[in-house]
């Protein structure tokens, strides 16, 4: 066989010009945005929380490329500031369920059976649960604020990555060279590390990142309900409920964090998809 | 008997949800009783409230007295608006499920429909716009998508009313639909966009698969293999989809109707989270789970019916 | 132009290449293939994986998918170039006059639609002007004609609900619903049982006698091939090497592959098993880039200067019978043959017993959260055999009498229900995962599917390497000179050290599963089915493999397979097993003679064999009754149901005892010994 030892382990070094256009864009368009995250206290012309009350509602102009809010704050910070504080939401309690939820779901479809239905039960309840109702309530009890939204947003999901990792498990562990590894009294340790988790972390990657839109979704969602990032923080689904009263007079308010919202959702849409295409295709090819 | 199965599972969990509810909000750190009295929060004032609401019994008798007054259809009187939570709550309910029902024939027709269309045009102009489409639609908020709406049809050009509600009358018909256009266009086109992107991998698996190739050899034409070959398969996985689509209705029913002011279930859940009124919470979590219950049952019941593999097992 | 309507040839491929755009750089799938099917003739098209067989199927009916294009030539059929016509055209031919049955039955019928209406589906589509109720009665008809039992029941299933035979048979009554008159067979019977494939070549057969329609049989298993087909076409890596009358290609090969290919299949009928098969060195190219001049020039023995650099032109030699290859006039490669066969050392031999199974059980019952199913299967009922020290025992079962499961019970991949297992007199049944890891060591297991039993994620030396550090047998630099002894006594070369497994095909895969087992230095190995998914060039690589680490290394085998032939190679020593039982066990020589346990003359005489001559074949077959189920009740028989020799109801309820005939050959029946020594010696 011709062979450029291709390794499966890494990212091929594919040109760009054989990667599909949407996932570029979506690739991009993060890249973009965690730059603007990073960099928020230099990008931003003003300060998320400063009050310029003489140009209340003012229109988008030389001095505030995005209007004015109803106090007076430049939209254009604030947006920036947001975009740290909804990716901090989005990527933060991504990173919190891929935490708990792939360890779950490996163990899960690792023993099987029994342990295996029993969690998976529990998990399809949950999932099939309004997820923004359990949010509410958990705000409710407990008082609202970002890093709490956070938390929240990651255990909500967690199952979510439970029932993916499951999956994927399960058809590895089909597979014979997980009971060659039993054939040798391999320890559980190893064959969950060794054997399993390599061959799992492609669809987990995928799943990861389709997740990062939800958990965006969401969190914008209850912070525009109150009960998620408080005033005076900068956060795209605040900012929308805080605009939604002077939407005839000053729509720039809100059309700014619904548009950026919708952007950066749709980034990592295109991206997980795009990666979950390129790995269908390196599947096909391996296999 | 998988039917009697499913049912006593459901029950169970009914109950299980129901007293975790009560279980959770009864517990609230920061009691009831002090966000009722608020600033007129003395230590006297709030024993006396927590004597009359019976805050200070044991969990057990405050969780039974609880139950049976829910079962026999008394839901409490709301804390804030000091009126009985029972009418209020049919009757927001009433409205939501015009809503939710309009919303929900909506997008199992249109939502399926269009998936099917895109996986039959695969990557021709139709697929690639319908995609994109479906794209959109996951990714806006619905509320935002609502604020925009309302910005382009109830202040640009003043087609539609941007809030409220009008009870049913032959006589106002328009009047009354108006009102519901917007916010179910809003719900209907972000779950739209859900089931379409669905259905459409679920459709282009089925046309890859040997079964259509082997129809395709014995000769059958393309308008008979998908109606009697794919369409069945494809749409049997859209059942399962139906009792997560439940999960996304509802919480796209609250966001909706708080941007629209349409006054029905979702926002009044809305509004007893907000204003901590527990008996609304409790009564509106109950009905929740009621219906989250039911929608899993009978999309499990659907899912075995309809696929042979389930309900033909292997004869012995 | 010609026209080849009147001549009698109902199918002509003319020059046919077929190319598939995927990835980077094209595949040469099929390249200038040329041979005709004539009215009722049955034509094979024999090769292995990747020779282009199916593609041509696929190219006939013009399906073959987004990513396959004919770049070349004409496929003539009652003198109309098909591959000219528009899609609508191609559905009035489509299932009515040509019509297919694909490889795997359970895949191609629609899991939602019963089984009668999917026949009816075809008829309706093309004559529509049967009632309904006449649809009906043909349906019926069309499956009692395929040998269904109980066709108005079966026509109400759906597919999950039949047995692959079953399926298969419904794929056929499809086929032949519109009395087509060219039916295409894509490799039919592979994924069935042996006993099941002779039913499905009966029903063939008969078809073939009635409907007199043509037939092209594409298949890789030469039995089949003499069994059914009136000539045969050779096909390797897309281009036709060699086509002629069965009888004359089976008797006299020409090219240097079917002579290669020929000579490696173990010969169910050789006298003396000691012999090494010959196999065909190297791999089959890549179709991206496919050699210059003959196809199969690197690998050939005989291969001369001209042949890398020319492509050959097929010759016509004698009647009906071309090759593609100049050299048919040398000396064969019988020199090849004693080379090898010195190489072998002879045997060591032992007479102390390794490993002794006692009464070994093992059932599965569903089990979920909510309590078990009640339905019990007894995978393993009650199995008694010694393997000895440097032998190999052969274990051969149809699919689903547990062979595979017992294999996995004896080195303790599964947990046991009953009995014990005893290595080296020590028990190793019920041993905690701590006090079995020495015997772990010494007990290993190769896989069927070399694409599944190596972590893609792994390279070759991490795979070997792996049960040398965890059995601490070598570290470090030792190690790595361990790993290349390894690769060398798997045959492979040293630079595959660091590769990946996709990377290998697959018969170099299943060398690397067979270098990781004996990383270990163990002294049994078991083989689960070893062959069974590699080409017939590779298997027989594969088995002399085995045989040369029985002979010189001394480790015992337990042979599982289905394949008699593969297993009478190898082995010493045989079990026929059936439905969890043993059905008579004994030495290879007494396994093959009378007297035989029903079942095994059933399995005999079922296999296809290369004969020169079919008559005798067809006269002394024995077939299974019914169709396959699983056993109910704990009582009598596993086998009674099935049995031809039934005796009466004594088979049904009463256990039938084990009775020895000669030194160590054990049949498990009712019929006397004298009575089963009558029946008809099928191999020699």
């Amino acid at each position: 066989m011709t062979s450029s030892s291709r390794m499966p382990g890494r990212i091929a070094r594919l040109r760009m010009k054989t990667l599909p256009r949407p996932f570029l864009i979506g690739s991009s368009l993060i890249v973009l945005l965690l730059l603007v995250a990073v960099s928020a206290d230099y990008l931003a012309p003003y300060p998320y929380d400063e009050f310029h009350f003489l140009q209340r509602m003012a229109a988008p102009s030389g001095n505030h490329l995005l209007g004015t809010d109803e106090f007076g704050r430049d939209v254009l910070s604030r947006l920036i500031f947001g975009t740290r504080i909804s990716l901090m939401m989005g990527i933060g309690s991504t990173l919190l369920c891929l935490g708990f939820g792939v360890p779950i779901g490996l163990y899960s479809g690792f023993k099987g059976r029994k342990i295996d239905e029993f969690i998976m039960r529990i998990m399809d309840i949950i999932i099939s649960f309004p997820s923004l109702i359990i949010g509410l309530l958990i705000m409710v009890v407990t008082s609202p604020g970002t890093i709490k939204t956070v938390f929240v947003v990651g255990m909500i999901f967690t199952p979510h990555v439970v029932r993916v990792t499951r999956a994927v498990s399960l058809s590895i562990v089909k597979k014979d060279f997980i009971e060659a590894a039993r054939a040798r009294s391999e320890s559980t340790r190893f064959m969950i590390f060794e054997e399993i988790l390599p061959n799992i972390w492609g669809p987990i990657i995928v799943e990861g990142s389709l997740r990062v839109t939800y958990a965006i979704l969401l969190a914008g969602s209850m912070s525009f309900l109150g009960l998620g990032t408080q005033p005076p923080q900068a956060d795209w689904g605040l900012m929308v409920a805080d605009g939604r009263m002077y939407v005839g007079e000053a729509p720039w308010i809100v059309i700014s964090p619904g548009m950026m919202m919708c952007i950066a959702v749709i980034a990592f849409n295109l991206f997980g998809d795009g990666l979950r295409d390129l790995l269908d295709v390196r599947m096909r090819k391996l296999g | 008997m998988y039917i009697l199965q499913r049912l006593f599972y459901t029950l169970v969990i009914l109950f299980v949800i129901t007293s975790l509810v009560f279980l959770v909000l009864q517990v609230l750190p920061g009691n009831v009783a002090k966000m009722i009295l608020g600033q007129y929060a003395t230590p006297e004032t709030l024993k006396a409230l927590e004597e009359k609401l019976g805050l200070n019994d044991p969990l057990i008798t405050q969780y039974l007295r609880w139950l049976s007054s829910t079962l026999r259809g008394d839901l409490g009187k709301s804390l804030v608006m000091e009126r009985p939570v029972a009418p209020i709550l049919l009757q927001a309910l009433g409205r939501s499920a015009i809503l939710a029902t309009i919303t929900f024939i909506l997008i199992a027709v249109i939502g399926n429909l269009l998936g099917v269309f895109a996986a039959i045009k695969q990557d021709k102009a139709l697929d690639i716009f319908l995609s994109t489409f479906a794209l959109v639609g996951i990714s806006v908020p619905e509320y935002f998508l609502g604020i925009v709406l309302v910005i382009l049809f109830s202040t640009l050009l003043p087609i539609f009313p941007s809030s409220g509600y009008i009870p049913f009358m032959f006589s106002n018909l328009w009047q009354w639909a108006s009102h519901l256009f917007l916010p179910t266009i809003t719900l209907t086109y972000t779950l739209i966009a859900h089931i379409t992107r669905m259905s459409r991998s679920s459709m282009i698996e089925v046309l890859q698969s040997n079964y259509v190739k082997y129809a395709e050899a014995k000769g059958l034409s393309r308008k008979d293999i998908i109606l009697k070959h794919a369409l069945k398969n494809a749409l049997i996985p859209s059942i399962t989809v139906l009792a997560l689509d439940f999960g996304w209705l509802i919480g796209g029913i609250a966001l909706v109707e708080t941007v629209f002011a349409y006054p029905g279930f979702g926002r009044l859940l809305v509004f007893g989270i907000m204003q901590r009124d527990l008996p609304v919470m409790q009564a509106c979590m109950v009905v929740i789970a009621i219906v989250y219950c039911i929608a899993n049952l009978i999309a499990d019941l659907l899912y075995s019916f309809v696929d042979p593999r389930i309900r033909f097992g292997k004869p012995a | 132009m010609i026209s080849f309507g009147t001549d009698g040839n109902v199918l002509y491929i003319h020059k046919l290449a077929v190319v598939y755009f995927t990835e980077k750089e094209p595949l040469k799938a099929v390249d200038d293939v040329s041979f005709s099917v004539g009215r009722g003739e049955t034509v094979g098209l024999v090769g292995e994986s990747g020779s282009g067989k199916s593609t041509i199927a696929l190219a006939i009916l013009g399906l073959l998918g987004k990513y396959g294009r004919v770049t070349g030539g004409e496929v003539w059929f009652r003198g109309e170039n098909i591959l000219e016509k528009t899609r609508s055209e191609l559905q009035k031919i489509r299932g009515k006059r040509i019509s297919i049955v694909f490889q795997d039955p359970s895949t191609s019928l629609n899991p939602s639609l019963t089984v009668g209406d999917q026949i009816a589906e075809t008829i309706n589509t093309h004559r529509k002007e049967y009632s309904k109720k006449e649809v009906r009665d043909i349906v019926l008809s069309l499956l009692a004609r395929v040998e269904i039992p109980e066709p108005s029941l079966v026509a109400k299933r759906y597919p999950h609900q039949l047995s692959g035979g079953m399926q298969q048979r419904i794929l056929i009554a499809n086929a032949i619903s519109t009395n087509p008159d060219l039916i295409i067979l894509d490799e039919p019977t592979t994924a069935l049982d042996v006993t099941i494939e002779a039913g499905i070549l009966d029903v063939l057969e008969s078809i073939k006698e009635e409907f007199r329609s043509s037939m092209l049989f594409i298949t890789h298993n030469f039995g089949l091939v003499s069994r059914i087909c009136d000539r045969t076409v050779v096909m390797y890596a897309g281009r036709k090497l060699e086509s002629a009358r069965t009888k004359d290609l089976l008797t006299k090969p020409l090219h240097p592959y079917t002579k290669g290919l020929l000579a490696c299949i173990p010969d169910i009928n050789a006298k003396n098993p000691a012999e090494i098969l010959c196999n065909i060195p190297g791999r089959v190219p890549d179709l991206r880039s496919p050699p210059v001049g003959c196809v199969f020039s690197p690998r050939c023995e005989c291969a001369k200067h001209e042949c890398s650099a020319n492509r050959p032109k097929s010759i016509l030699v004698e009647w009906e019978h071309e090759t593609a290859c100049p050299c048919f006039l040398e000396t064969s490669k019988k020199e090849g043959l004693e080379t090898l066969q010195s190489s072998l050392k002879t045997p060591k031999a032992e007479n102390t017993v390794l490993l002794n199974v006692d009464n070994l059980k093992k059932s599965f019952r569903h089990e979920t959260l909510f309590g078990s199913s009640k339905k019990i299967i007894h995978a393993v009922d009650g199995v008694t055999f010694s393997v000895m020290r440097g032998e190999t025992f052969g274990l051969v079962g149809e699919s689903g009498c547990g062979k595979s499961t017992l294999g996995k019970c004896i080195v303790m991949l599964l947990p046991v229900d009953g009995g014990q297992v005893v290595y080296a007199g020590r028990s190793v049944t019920a041993l905690s995962e701590k006090l079995m890891r020495p015997f772990r060591k010494e007990m290993q297991i190769i896989f069927q599917n070399p694409d599944s039993s190596l972590n893609p994620q792994k390279r070759i030396h991490q795979i070997i390497g792996r049960p040398l550090e965890i059995f601490e047998i070598a570290e470090g630099d030792k190690k790595e000179q361990r790993i290349y002894e390894l690769l060398d006594l798997v045959e492979l070369p040293n630079n595959y050290y660091s590769r990946y497994p996709h990377e290998l095909s697959g018969g170099e895969k299943q060398r690397v599963g067979i270098a990781r087992a004996l990383a270990s230095e163990p002294k049994f190995i078991v083989c689960d089915e070893p062959v069974t998914s590699l080409d017939l060039s590779v298997q027989a690589s594969i088995l002399n493999l085995l045989k040369k680490f029985q002979n010189d290394l001394g480790i015992s085998h337990l042979l599982i397979s289905h394949d008699l032939s593969v297993v009478k190679h190898i082995s010493k020593k045989i079990a026929v097993m059936y439905m969890g039982v043993f059905c008579e066990v004994g030495t290879t020589e007494q396994i093959f003679a009378p007297p035989y346990h029903p079942y095994t003359y059933c399995l005999l005489s079922s296999v296809p064999l290369i004969e020169k001559d079919n008559g005798k074949q067809r006269a002394r077959r024995l077939r299974l009754i019914g169709v396959p189920f699983f056993r109910v009740s704990g009582k009598g028989c596993v086998f009674a149901a099935r049995c031809p020799l039934k005796i009466g109801q004594i088979c049904e309820e009463v256990n039938p005892p084990t009775r020895t005939c000669n030194q160590g050959h054990l049949i498990t029946c009712h019929k006397t010994i004298e009575e089963l020594s009558m029946l008809e010696r099928l191999i020699w």
